[in-house]
C-alpha cells in the first residue's frame, strides 16, 4: 500500500447572485420551457455580471475553502486553477487569484481540460504532494461561461451555466484520499466542441466577431454520444485500478452537464439514479466547476460521511475525460 | 437473432418508459410514433454501435427514420 495518501481537507464554492430561469431562454431561442427541461433536466442557471471574471468567482471558492480547512492562504505551496474561460490570455487566473489571496511567491498556473478540468487539476495536484514537493495544494475549477456563449444558438445557450469550486489537497491518513486516478484524451474529437477562434490561429477581427466564432460551438449528437459511453467507461475504469467495483461507491459526482446523461449512465452501469450527485438542474453546465458544486452539495447534505468511497468524473471537450475514486476523510 | 430483432432489442433496451415491444413494427417512425428525440437518437446509436460492431457517422443518421429503414442501413454495412 502507498505511504503517502492525498485528500480534499476544505472545499469551497461560489455562484454569481443573477439567476436565469427557463422561462427568460425559452422567450430568446423562441422555444418552450418544457422542452429546455426535459431535454437538459435543467430549470435555471447563475449568470456573471457584467466583468464578473473567473477570479472574481474563483477567489470566493478559495477563500471558503480555505476557511473550512483552517488553513491560511500563505500555506498555499500551489495554485492550480482549471478554467476555459481565463480573465485573459494572460496572465494566468491562477496567478490572478494568488495575488487576491496575497501571495507573492507561490506557483500557481491554469489548466485547460475543459470539462474534466477540475479532475485533472486534482490528478495533477496529487502528484506535486505525493512526491514531497509540496505540502498544499489549492485546486479551483472556475468558469465564466456565458463569455463564450452565443445566446442564439440552443445547441449550447440552454445549457450553461457560471460558478466556482475550489478545494484545498493535504496529505491524509493512509486508506483515505484518492485512491486511484484515470485521465484520457482524445483530439480527434476536439472539432466536435470548440471555440474556434479569438486565439492565435485565428485572433478576434471585426469579421469573427460578427460571425461569433469566438463563441463557443457543439456538435450535440457527438458529444452526446462521446459523453454517454465515456461516464461509465471511465468511471470502471478508475473502479478497476482501485481494485473496487461499482458496488462499493456510495456516490459517483459526474461532471454535470445533462440530466439525461447521467440517467443513460445509470441505465448502462445498472446502478440506481441515486446513487448520482445531480444538481445540474439549479446551476446547468459549469464546466469545470460542476463536480466541487456537486461535491460541496453532496456534503452539504449529507449524502458523503466519513470513509464513504465516491467518484469523481469528467468528460469534456478536447475530447478529454477523468475519474477519480476517492475514500472521503 | 436477425438485424430486426438486434434494432428492437436495441431500442428496449433504452428502457423509454412509453415503449413496448408491440410498438416496435417495421413501419414504426422512430421520431414520430416512438417519439425518440435527438437524445434519445444519440443513445440509440451509442447502443448499436455497440450491438453491431460498427461506427455510425452523423450523416448517415438521417437515413434512419423507421425500424425498416434502420434494418436496411445495417444490413447494408454490414454486408461489406
Amino acid at each position: 500500500m502507498d505511504k503517502i495518501a492525498v485528500g480534499i481537507v476544505g472545499i469551497g464554492v461560489c455562484v454569481p447572485e443573477k439567476i436565469l430561469a427557463n422561462a427568460e431562454l425559452a422567450e430568446i431561442l423562441n422555444v418552450s420551457e418544457e422542452w429546455i427541461e426535459s431535454m437538459t433536466g435543467i430549470r435555471q442557471r447563475h449568470i456573471a455580471a457584467p466583468g464578473q471574471s473567473a477570479s472574481d468567482l474563483g477567489l470566493v471558492a478559495a477563500q471558503r475553502a480555505l476557511d473550512q480547512a483552517g488553513i491560511a492562504a500563505n500555506e498555499l505551496d500551489l495554485i492550480i486553477v482549471a478554467t476555459v474561460t481565463p480573465d485573459m490570455q494572460f496572465p494566468s487566473t491562477a496567478c490572478l487569484i494568488g495575488q487576491r489571496l496575497g501571495l507573492t511567491t507561490t506557483p500557481a498556473f491554469d489548466l485547460t481540460a475543459v470539462c474534466s478540468g477540475f479532475v485533472y487539476g486534482l490528478t495533477v495536484a496529487e502528484q506535486f504532494i505525493r512526491s514531497g514537493l509540496y505540502r498544499t495544494v489549492l485546486v479551483v475549477g472556475s468558469e465564466v461561461v456565458s463569455s463564450v456563449t452565443n445566446w442564439s444558438d440552443r445547441d449550447t445557450s440552454l445549457l450553461i451555466g457560471d460558478g466556482a469550486g475550489a478545494v484545498v489537497l493535504r496529505q491524509v491518513p493512509v486508506g483515505y484520499g484518492i485512491l486511484s486516478a484515470t485521465l484520457g484524451a482524445d483530439g480527434s474529437g476536439g472539432k466536435y466542441m470548440m471555440v474556434p477562434a479569438g486565439g492565435s490561429r485565428e485572433p478576434a477581427t471585426p469579421e469573427v466577431l460578427a460571425q461569433k466564432r469566438n463563441k463557443m460551438q457543439m456538435n450535440g449528437s457527438e458529444v452526446f454520444r462521446f459523453a454517454m459511453k465515456k461516464l461509465p467507461e471511465a468511471t470502471e475504469q478508475a473502479l478497476e485500478l482501485a481494485g473496487l467495483t461499482k458496488q462499493d461507491l456510495k456516490l459517483i459526482i459526474p461532471h454535470q452537464a445533462n440530466r439525461r446523461i447521467i440517467e443513460s449512465a445509470a441505465r448502462w452501469m445498472d446502478l440506481p439514479l441515486d446513487k448520482f450527485m445531480i444538481n445540474v438542474e439549479r446551476y446547468g453546465n459549469t464546466s469545470s466547476a460542476t463536480i466541487p458544486l456537486a461535491l460541496h452539495e453532496a456534503l452539504e447534505t449529507d449524502r458523503i460521511e466519513s470513509g464513504d468511497l465516491i467518484a469523481l468524473t469528467g468528460f469534456g471537450g478536447g475530447l478529454t475525460w477523468g475519474s477519480l475514486i476517492i475514500r472521503w476523510l | 437473432m436477425t438485424t430486426l430483432e438486434k434494432v428492437r432489442a436495441v431500442i428496449l433496451k433504452m428502457k423509454k418508459k412509453n415503449i413496448t415491444e408491440a410498438d416496435l413494427k417495421p413501419e414504426a417512425q422512430l421520431v414520430a410514433d416512438l417519439k425518440l428525440d435527438s437524445i434519445d437518437m444519440a443513445e440509440m446509436l451509442v447502443l448499436a454501435e455497440e450491438a453491431f460492431g460498427l461506427k455510425i457517422s452523423d450523416d448517415d443518421v438521417k437515413n434512419l427514420t423507421t425500424i425498416a429503414s434502420a434494418v436496411e442501413y445495417l444490413d447494408k454495412r454490414l454486408a461489406k
